[in-house]
């Protein structure tokens, strides 16, 4: 029997992966901050943490069956800045923004126009408070949460589901 | 009829989202300020319309559009957007009945004596009266309020 020791195991450990700083997600809300849904584009900064996103929605709807009558059109675009509390991938999302909306009134067979108080452009407040499920990485992202809007004279208490992709 | 409760299940659970769909969508459209007002004004008719001493109105619906396009189809008689003209108004009605979009509805009564004098009493359809029925006071209207074979789901007098 040999009296030499064997030698002491050696653990090498492989470097830990550099944590993204940076994400990037795509996703689509139902309601929310674009009022009936609206699809977005989210920038992630992991080390602030801090989200900026943009998005889109398009509604056009006959309000009139009636020949040559012009649809009811609604397009908004969500803007949102969120501050993200938790360490892990189930986050709180806290986000104040605002939401560009635009109303084409609709009309009636002779073309003439139904406007209401607010045609055209218009800009409500929103904001998010809710939860937010996001992988470090890449993977399936959702989330739910209240998503009130603001504009003169009118409150919306509102609310909206996501779910999308990190990548 | 072992089918029978699953599938009435279904069915109700189908209709109650299409309701809760069209509230929240109703919701986003007012917020987005799609109501608007319009009115009918029966008094004033195209294409051999009968006339009669009224014009209905319509505020804050979603519908405007497709009121209008009724008004002339069914009526034909004169729509535009906003109120109903407020000169000559004897009194009206508030029409009980609930809408979808809660817009409310109104029909107003004329003084039409001016109109008759400048078309004659026989200037409706086919050599016809003019006016179908003409109220004359305010007690006239408040009578048509109250009559369920006009107002099936009610209505109560109105002032402009």
């Amino acid at each position: 029997m040999s009296d030499a020791a064997e030698p002491p195991a050696i653990v090498v450990s492989a470097p830990a992966a550099p944590s993204r700083t940076v994400s990037n997600v795509l996703f689509g809300e139902a309601l929310g901050n674009g009022l009936l849904y609206s699809i977005n584009y989210e920038r992630v900064f992991s080390s602030l943490p801090i989200g900026l996103r943009a998005g889109a929605s398009y509604f056009s709807y006959p309000v009139s069956t009636y020949g040559r009558s012009g649809n009811l059109k609604l397009a908004t675009f969500p803007l949102v800045a969120s501050y993200y509390v938790g360490a892990t991938q189930h986050k709180l999302q806290l986000g104040l923004g605002a939401t560009i909306l635009y109303l084409g009134v609709s009309s009636d067979s002779t073309g003439t126009r139904f406007e209401g108080e607010r045609s055209g452009f218009g800009v409500a407040a929103t904001a998010v408070i809710g939860y937010r499920y996001l992988p470090p990485d890449r993977g399936f992202s959702f989330g739910v949460g209240f998503t009130p809007l603001l504009r003169t004279s009118s409150f919306l208490p509102w609310g909206g589901a996501n779910a999308g992709y990190v990548f | 009829m072992r089918h029978g409760r699953p599938l009435l299940v279904t069915f109700l659970i189908a209709c109650v989202g299409c309701g809760a769909l069209g509230s929240v969508a109703l919701e986003a459209g007012d917020f987005a300020g799609a109501k608007a007002d319009a009115h009918c004004d029966r008094r004033f008719v195209t294409d051999g319309g009968q006339p009669a001493a009224f014009c209905q109105e319509v505020t804050a619906t979603v519908a405007a559009s497709e009121f209008a396009d009724d008004c002339r189809a069914k009526h034909q008689a004169l729509a535009e957007p906003g109120l109903c003209p407020r000169a000559n108004i004897i009194s009206g009605c508030k029409l009980l009945k609930h809408n979808d979009d809660d817009s409310l509805v109104w029909d107003w009564y004329y003084d039409v004596a001016a109109i008759v004098a400048e078309a004659g009493p026989n200037a409706g359809p086919d050599g016809g009266p003019t006016f179908d029925s003409v109220p004359h006071g305010v007690g006239d209207v408040k009578k048509l309020c109250a009559d369920p074979s006009r107002y099936e789901e009610g209505a109560e007098p109105a002032t402009p």
